[in-house]
């Protein structure tokens, strides 16, 4: 060991050795030519003797770095080639590893490409590092939004001289004027947008400022799909008529094929000017709003800095401008911070798939360390039966260091294997699989220099996670002896107890987001959806005026009554089809920033007794109820009043004062992923009719409708289809998660499965000896249990601690289950306990079946 | 131009040994230790820079000899090589080696 930090400090001491060689010959040199002049020799022929040296000293300066570099990179390459042999040679512990490390460093290298590939590449828009984006958080909400107010826009693009701002919203709406389109991504954008994305257009012109002003002309740019597939291709589109819901538009153009202006989000379909929203959604009043209120967050801004500005002087800039908006329209300022398009899906609250990246990344790496566990194991079995080897290499003059490094090479070369396929699956393989579930589109995903840094430095430290301890362990001095060491025996025990206590936690992960998946679909939603019918009545929106659809929809309630068919009542979204809408409230006396999220229902009277959601105090809404009195979940009661009777308290919604008369009991009638405050007040207009779920009264309110709404063509949700299509996301987190730990169980399970063979094959001898001195079945199963029972105990125990742990992490995507479960530490506890026993038997059966004289034999 | 035959290289061994045993007695730079086993050899043994340097650099890799940079006699900038103590163990350890090799040497050549 002294030698080898010698030689490492002289390394480091040294390590501009060339350059110091350099001057040095050259000192040499001249040394010499003074000398040869002080002995007479002419200055000429003293200048020649030492040029004729030149070659001398390159020779010098080769042999020299020889010194420095060769024995460290040839002995590698011996120690490599030696590997690869060795490794050969011994299929029995090769192929495991092998597998072992494919699997898991397979799986993190596909976890890391699709999150890099998500999460950290830039906007394919032409000149994207110049592109910045601004997110904006409000004190109170302490999330980033990427939304601002159209007013605030309005000002930053009059004011801000480091770039050029452009606002954008998208909305999924219906092209081609039927009712029955699939909706599709539209963005609506200010008439900056085009300048500064740069989006190709390859026919027409891309949209102007002027097209972006009130009573323009209502014009749209196509996607090339869109053009090919509805317009008759791109050239036949230009001046063609695209309807957008009910809107006729213009096509003056069509963007490039495959052109996008986000990388994950589907490419929109179409892009119009902002104010076409208020010929699309005409009388509306959150239009108003958004054209009008500072305070409506509506819009999202990106920008594209002018020459010289770089996002930190745009962000200076940027910042006082907000504030002074802020001060002169009377809103809470919100901080404001400019970022790259690489960047917008990692801002803290960007969204759910963010968080569940990271759960995977986690479990990810949890697995890494199980398999790493495993080969670390392998190793020490095969360390341990190669004793002979290490020790006749040893009493050749192998120190321990090159031991050590033998054995870590051996394991780096596996490594880099694995390291190799891992690569190639996620290049050629990965996109092709989460392509085909559709779950993103195969052509966002790619691997790349990032990738290939990560797979080798994934190498290196599965090399030395999985080898370090192993390679001490097996060539530690006096360890020799034939029967295995307590330390080798207890490194073995870790190592085993780990696999179980990684494989118990993503155990109880995966079954938790199972079982948390199955409660959201039924038991967990406080009312029985498969009793609630949905009828949409469609009417065409530009046939009725807003007053007149309000008038409508009291006219098909008040029938529906008449007609006695049970309780019936409207809503503006039928359960599990809108969009969590949230607002922000505020109690008496506090300030304009306290802003309290909660989320709104529009619902008449009625609506309660329909869903089935139970009254817990006060009343509900009647028909000659305010508009401002409103009733309250329970949660929303909690906590806006804690200790104390919500009836008849008031808060603020913007200006308008709300009384509570009523509270309700808590039922998801979205998916929330926490339980949330939710307060309901009297609908005036409302989109759908809610019955009993009947053959019966569905087709007699489906009359109703069509005869109060001569223009309707009303159709029926099924909600609880709807409600599975909104789980699907987390039907498909669970697989994974379920994927995941079935890999981490079967390593671990067949970690465990070695761990005890190896036991058996150690103590083959000594079985044999008991049983030919008549030892009992029992016995010896006792015997051997012993030896691997206190690490799959310990495990188990660990195991379940970090499982406690890891359901709070989860909690938030579990629906109200709860973290602890009782009947998924059930399931867990069955299947560890088969995954045991079947590890154990084989094993043993094989120690039973062991021949007495043959083991004798053998000695 | 005369050629100036080279002396035949030195054993790899022996000229780490009698560069430890020159710098024994005082650091020394490159040239000078080649000045010096030339001088203290009578002119037999001289070594040239593609077997003096080498040689230095395999003394610094292994720890018996440290360099630290100095001014020369005549004012350009040297570096000058000391013992360390793992190469005065060494010294004195691979002297006593050579002492019984080459006694054993002339053992065989006077004996046979």
């Amino acid at each position: 060991m002294g030698r080898f930090l010698r030689r490492l400090r002289a390394r480091l001491r040294y390590r501009n050795f060339d350059a110091d060689l350099r001057e040095e010959l050259e000192t040499h040199r001249a040394l010499a030519e003074s000398d040869a002049r002080a002995r007479g020799v002419s200055p000429e022929d003293a200048r020649h003797e030492a040029a004729r040296r030149v070659g001398n000293r390159t020779l010098a300066r080769e042999l020299s770095r020889a010194v420095w570099i060769a024995p460290w990179l040839e002995s590698l390459w011996q120690d490599a080639r030696f590997a690869v042999r060795s490794l050969w040679a011994s299929p029995g512990f090769t192929l495991p590893a092998l597998a072992v490390l494919v699997v898991t460093m397979g799986l993190t290298t596909g976890v890391f490409t699709t999150t890099e590939s998500l999460f950290f590449r830039p906007w394919p828009v032409p000149q994207v590092d110049r592109v910045a984006v601004m997110v904006t958080k409000q004190p109170v909400t302490n999330g980033w939004f990427f939304e601002t107010s159209l007013v605030a826009y309005r000002h930053l693009r009059e004011h801000a001289r480091t770039l050029d701002v452009a606002a954008l919203t998208t909305e999924m709406l219906r092209l081609g004027g039927r009712p029955d389109a699939e909706p599709q991504p539209v963005r609506l954008v200010s008439g900056s947008y085009f300048d500064v994305l740069r989006i190709p257009v390859v026919a027409g012109r891309a949209l102007l400022p002027s097209d972006d002003t009130p009573g323009a002309e209502a014009v749209a740019v196509v996607s090339h799909r869109v053009a090919e597939e509805q317009l008759g291709g791109p050239e036949r589109a230009l001046g063609a008529v695209l309807r957008v819901e009910d809107v006729a538009f213009t096509v003056v153009g069509v963007t490039a094929p495959g052109a996008r202006d986000a990388r994950l989000s589907e490419a929109p379909a179409a892009w119009v000017a902002l104010h076409a929203k208020a010929v699309l959604s005409p009388g509306d009043e959150q239009v108003r709003r958004l054209f009008n209120d500072p305070g409506f967050w509506g819009v999202e801004l990106v920008g594209r800095l002018a020459p010289g500005a770089d996002r930190k002087s745009a962000e200076a800039e940027v910042k006082p401008l907000m504030a002074q908006f802020a001060a002169e329209h009377g809103v809470i300022p919100a901080e404001v911070s400019v970022t790259g398009t690489e960047w917008i899906y990692n801002w803290q609250g960007a969204g759910r798939a963010r968080q569940i990246y990271s759960l995977l990344s986690a479990a990810t790496i949890l697995t890494l360390f199980l398999g790493c566990a495993n080969v670390g194991n392998l190793q020490l079995a095969r360390g341990v039966s190669r004793r002979s080897e290490l020790e006749v290499r040893q009493s050749l003059g192998a120190g321990r260091g090159r031991l050590v490094r033998q054995l870590l090479v051996e394991g780096l070369v596996l490594a880099t294997m694995s390291a190799v396929v891992s690569l190639i699956l996620a290049w050629q393989v990965l996109p092709a699989v989460l392509g085909s579930f559709g779950w993103v589109r195969p052509d966002v995903l790619s691997v790349n220099g990032r990738t290939l840094v990560f797979v080798f430095g994934l190498a290196l430290s599965v090399t030395m996670l999985s080898g370090a301890l192993p390679a001490l362990r097996v060539t530690r001095p006096g360890s020799g002896s034939r029967v295995v060491s307590a330390g080798a025996a207890r490194l073995r025990a870790s190592l085993l107890g780990a696999q179980v206590a990684i494989g118990v936690v993503l155990l109880v992960g995966a079954v938790l987001l199972a079982r948390a998946v199955q409660h959201a679909g039924s038991s967990g939603l406080g009312f029985d959806l498969g009793q609630v019918a949905a009828i949409r009545p469609f009417v065409p929106r530009d046939a009725y005026a807003p007053a007149e659809r309000e008038q409508l929809g009291r006219g098909i309630l008040d029938a529906a009554r008449e007609a006695g068919i049970g309780p019936v009542a409207g809503t503006l979204f039928p359960p599990f089809t809108a969009h969590i809408a949230s607002y922000t409230v505020r109690l008496p006396g506090e300030p304009e920033s306290a802003n309290r999220r909660v989320v709104t229902h529009d619902v008449t009277s009625g609506y309660f007794e329909t869903v089935g959601i139970p009254l817990v105090a006060g009343r509900l809404f009647s028909e000659s109820s305010s508009h401002d009195d409103v009733v309250v979940n329970e949660s929303m009661a909690r906590s806006f009043w804690p200790d104390q009777s919500a009836l008849g308290r008031v808060f603020f919604d913007g200006d308008s004062e709300k009384r509570v008369i009523g509270v309700v009991g808590d039922v998801r009638t979205e998916l929330f992923y926490t339980q949330s405050p939710i307060y309901y007040r009297r609908a005036g207009p409302f989109q759908a009719v809610l019955a009993r779920n009947d053959p019966a009264t569905v087709a007699r309110v489906l009359d109703i409708v069509r005869a109060v709404v001569p223009r309707a063509s009303p159709e029926v949700d099924d909600l609880a289809p709807e409600l599975r299509r909104q789980l699907d996301s987390s039907v498909l987190g669970a697989k994974v998660a379920a994927g995941v730990a079935v890999v981490a169980l079967l390593l671990a399970a067949v970690g465990t499965l070695g761990a005890f063979s190896f036991v058996v094959s150690e103590r083959r001898r000594e079985i044999g000896v008991r049983l030919a001195l008549g030892a009992r079945t029992w016995n010896i199963l006792h015997l051997l249990a012993a030896r691997v029972s206190w690490p799959l105990v310990g495990g188990l125990f660990v195991g379940l601690l970090g499982a406690q742990a890891a359901g709070g992490v989860l909690g938030g995507y579990l629906y109200g289950l709860s973290p602890r479960d009782p009947v998924t530490y059930a399931i867990v506890l069955l299947v560890l306990v088969s995954a045991a026993v079947f590890a154990t038997l084989i094993p043993a059966r094989r120690a039973l079946s062991v021949d007495p004289a043959v083991t004798l034999r053998a000695e | 131009m005369a050629r100036t035959p080279e002396p035949p290289d030195l054993l790899r061994g022996t000229l780490d040994l009698l560069i430890l045993r020159v710098l024994s007695r005082e650091p020394a730079h490159g040239y000078g230790i080649a000045q010096r086993i030339r001088v203290f050899s009578s002119d037999v043994l001289q070594v040239g820079e593609s077997s003096l340097y080498p040689a230095l650099q395999r003394l610094l890799l292994n720890g018996d000899v440290e360099a630290e940079w100095g001014v020369s006699e005549n004012n350009r900038r040297a570096r000058y090589y000391s013992l360390t103590k793992a190469g005065r163990k060494r010294l004195a350890t691979e002297r006593v080696d050579f002492d019984q090799m080459v006694a054993a040497i002339r053992q065989v050549l006077e004996t046979a």
